[in-house]
């Protein structure tokens, strides 16, 4: 136990920054992991707020007809479903061939401590997600339905099962897809395509239980719950132990769960070493052919090097690549439920008119959610310092940069504009402003990342996840980012019907002068910085 | 072709890295750095190549300045670090495409340094191999490779025998000499007096941040052998 307590205390140590803050002597970096903290904190508030109230909705929506514990089933589900996709992406990396692992190998720990103890770290990370979304479902349904104390104790006791069975499902099947991929590039790349089917099953799914029409609503019960089922099974169960109280399935649940744990923890502790050494990297071919070597310009290089590193980092594609593939979503979801929305809006005086001039901020504001250039020069990492050996103006690597996060979002925006047009009928205006906006909201936002990351570096990462997920330029990025959309919708959901094509100019001049703002700060300030960082 | 007059760097932490340094790298020079470690020999070089900001003093690379010139400059030498970082997901040969990019280097140059530097050095048959699958050796093999594909006029390298093997070890030196006896010059640390010895014709040593001595090899280490003159100046004050 004093090993895995050892080995649980030295991961949380480099995981929290812990030593940085107390044992720093530079006050940048101190002041950084403050700014960190807060801004952890305030997000956390934030999100809390809105996870509540989503499960009020919920409870509003459904709870009357299905009971409340359809808030529990769903946010279970939620929490199921994002502990299995958090677990596919870092699974098998935090589990096997870890940048430590010929260190911890080498000293006097046996496999089973220390496959348990990554197990323990996967566990409470995924733990921490599920208590996230459970924590908000438990209070509603408590208030809602005036829950005993024992539905309480029942949940803290169902919370710490929860992550389990998806979390260890997702990383026997992160194990295997390493395993079967064979080399680095098939195995990124196979796990970028999975968890992208993954992601839009869930987007699938969520569409389609919004898009329940309320002749049906008589089978809401059913349809919920089957399809809550359908993606995550022991969610009923969950929310059936807890809420009746039933205890059978209380225990079944935390037998099966716990079991699973035991199961897999035994069988990876025993083949440890046969994994590894399935997973490590394969001997090198050795079997290279003189080529033709074209030459190409600075930016070219650039460009197509960062774009290589974007598509060989699923972590990286996963968390900010979604804001392109929910505006695709979100298109098609409009085509799929324009009569419905049209009857809606045709009730509003004025409402087909604020739609249209909608429509570009809206596309925007999916735009301002994918920001690959925030995180861009943190993740060089260690190599950032030869960057600066190089004979090139750091404005042809912004450049290389920003060009990866327009690559995502141009083409995301050309397939959105049309299917959104099939739903609302644009003048030649409103198609102008609903592609121009859109750009200079991508353009805005990858420009903006840089300065950010610039301002905010963070360099001494051992995974991808410490800067994408948990950095302090991407939080920055992501609120900046909303606040900046909020601020350029406001003419538009403000100004009078009469004055709407004028508010959707004003929109894209504000998001003009942001982009010459940032553009100019890259070129003045972005410059010098470029060469203070890292050092 | 490198000059390095009254440098002194300080880091934000207060300490005092390297202090009024003076030294002069002729074409032709194949300059060996000495020091412990901490001395500062690698702030140094990394000030050099404009990796490191510095606080006082100029540096200048065949007589530009690297802070008012630093792509000029950079364009006329190469760097190689001390443990070499090199982006795993590229292949060996797509890392030196990009540095030839970087460096401007033509089709037809970059084909015949490239073929030439990778079959020196054993390395040719695993250019199409990940850098993620190269081993320490390799990686410093191919950061050997990607620096000299342009030819550069100073070449500066840091520890650049760790982890090679002896052959390689020995290749490299004699590519450090050929190019020297193209005109070009190169400027190195290390900690192997041995090889400095051997195969520098200038000397520096530097303690605390500044230079103690410096001079031809034959002047700096008298009738004594390097180590002596080394751990001589090195422990006494």
């Amino acid at each position: 136990m004093t090993n895995i307590k050892i080995l649980t205390k030295l991961y949380y140590t480099g995981v929290l920054g812990i030593n940085k803050i107390r044992y720093s002597k530079d006050p940048t970096e101190k002041r950084n992991a403050l700014a960190m903290a807060i801004l952890m904190g305030f997000s956390f508030v934030f999100l809390f707020g809105y996870l509540y109230n989503y499960c009020v909705v919920i409870a509003d929506v459904y709870g009357v007809l299905a009971g409340y514990s359809v808030v529990i089933a769903m946010m279970m589900a939620g929490a199921g479903s994002m502990c299995f996709f958090n677990t596919i992406l870092k699974g098998s990396s935090m589990l096997f061939r870890a940048q430590d692992d010929d260190l911890l190998l080498a000293l006097p720990i046996p496999h089973q401590q220390l496959i348990l103890s990554k197990l323990l770290n996967l566990y409470l990370f995924n733990f921490t997600f599920a208590s996230f979304l459970m924590l908000p479902a438990t209070l509603v349904y408590g208030l809602r339905a005036a829950a005993s104390p024992l539905f309480y104790l029942l949940s803290v006791l169902g919370l710490l099962a929860v992550p389990i069975l998806p979390m260890i499902l997702a990383s026997a099947l992160s194990i295997l897809i390493e395993v079967f991929a064979g080399n680095f590039r098939g195995k990124n790349l196979l796990t970028i395509l999975l968890s992208l089917v993954f992601t839009i099953a869930i987007m699938a799914a969520s569409f389609s239980a919004q898009s329940l029409n309320m002749e049906k609503v008589i089978q809401i019960i059913d349809l919920v719950m089957a399809q809550i089922n359908q993606i995550y099974p022991l969610a009923g169960w969950y929310a059936q132990a807890v809420t009746e109280p039933n205890f059978g399935l209380f225990a079944l649940f935390q037998v099966f769960s716990w079991g699973f744990f035991a199961l897999f923890a035994w069988i990876v502790a025993k083949y440890y070493a046969v994994i590894n050494e399935l997973l490590a990297p394969k001997g090198h071919k050795g079997d290279y052919q003189s080529q033709q070597l074209n030459r190409s310009s600075q930016l070219k290089t650039l460009y197509l090097k960062e774009l290589k590193f974007y598509l060989s980092s699923p972590i990286y594609v996963m968390n900010t690549g979604i804001g392109a593939i929910m505006m695709i979503g979100a298109a098609g979801m409009l085509f799929l439920q324009k009569d419905q929305i049209f009857a809606t809006m045709a009730m509003i005086p004025g409402g087909i008119t604020r739609v249209q001039a909608m429509v570009p901020v809206a596309i925007a504001f999916f735009a301002s959610l994918t920001c690959t250039t925030a995180v861009s020069l943190s993740l060089e990492g260690s190599m950032y310092p030869m960057l600066k050996s190089w004979p090139l103006d750091p404005m042809t690597l912004f450049y290389g940069k920003i060009l990866v996060n327009l690559t995502l979002l141009i083409p995301a925006i050309l397939i959105s504009v049309p299917l959104v047009m099939l739903t609302v009928s644009l003048t030649w205006f409103y198609l102008f402003f609903a592609l121009l906006i859109p750009i200079l909201a991508a353009l805005a936002i990858a420009q903006g990342g840089i300065v950010i990351n610039l301002q905010f570096p963070k360099f001494d990462w051992t995974s991808h996840v410490t800067v994408v997920k948990q950095s302090l330029a991407t939080m920055i990025t992501i609120f900046g980012g909303m606040g900046l959309m909020f601020i350029v919708a406001q003419p538009v959901l403000h100004m009078p019907t009469s004055q709407l094509s004028f508010a959707v100019m004003i929109a894209a001049a504000v998001l003009l002068v942001v982009n010459f703002i940032f553009y100019s700060l890259l070129k003045r300030w972005g410059r010098v910085m470029f060469y203070r960082i890292g050092l | 072709m490198l000059q390095i007059k009254h440098l002194s760097k300080i880091y934000r932490n207060g300490k005092k890295a390297v202090d009024d340094l003076n030294l002069h790298v002729l074409p032709g020079d194949i300059y060996g750095f000495i020091g412990h470690n901490g001395a500062g020999k690698t702030t140094t070089l990394r000030a050099c190549v404009g990796i490191l900001t510095f606080d006082e003093g100029e540096i200048l690379i065949d007589g530009h300045s690297i802070q008012d010139e630093p792509v000029l400059c950079k364009g006329k030498m190469a760097f190689i670090p001390d443990n070499p970082e090199i982006y795993p997901f590229l292949t060996g040969i797509q890392y030196l495409t990009l540095i030839s990019d970087i460096y401007g280097v033509n089709s037809q140059d970059r084909q015949i340094r490239i073929e030439e530097y990778a079959t020196r050095l054993e390395l040719f048959p695993n250019l199409g191999d990940l850098v993620s699958s190269y081993s320490h050796g390799m990686k410093q093999k191919l950061a050997i490779i990607a620096a000299l594909t342009h030819e550069p006029k100073l070449l500066l390298l840091d520890e650049p025998f760790v982890g090679l093997d002896p052959k390689a070890a020995f290749t490299v030196k004699t590519i450090m000499q050929e190019l020297c006896n193209r005109g070009s010059s190169v400027f190195f640390s290390t900690h192997v007096l041995e090889v400095a010895e051997k195969l520098c014709n200038k000397i520096a040593i530097i303690r605390g941040g500044s230079l103690v001595v410096s001079g031809s090899t034959q002047e700096v280490r008298g009738n004594s052998s390097l180590e002596e003159v080394f751990l001589e100046l090195i422990d006494h004050d």
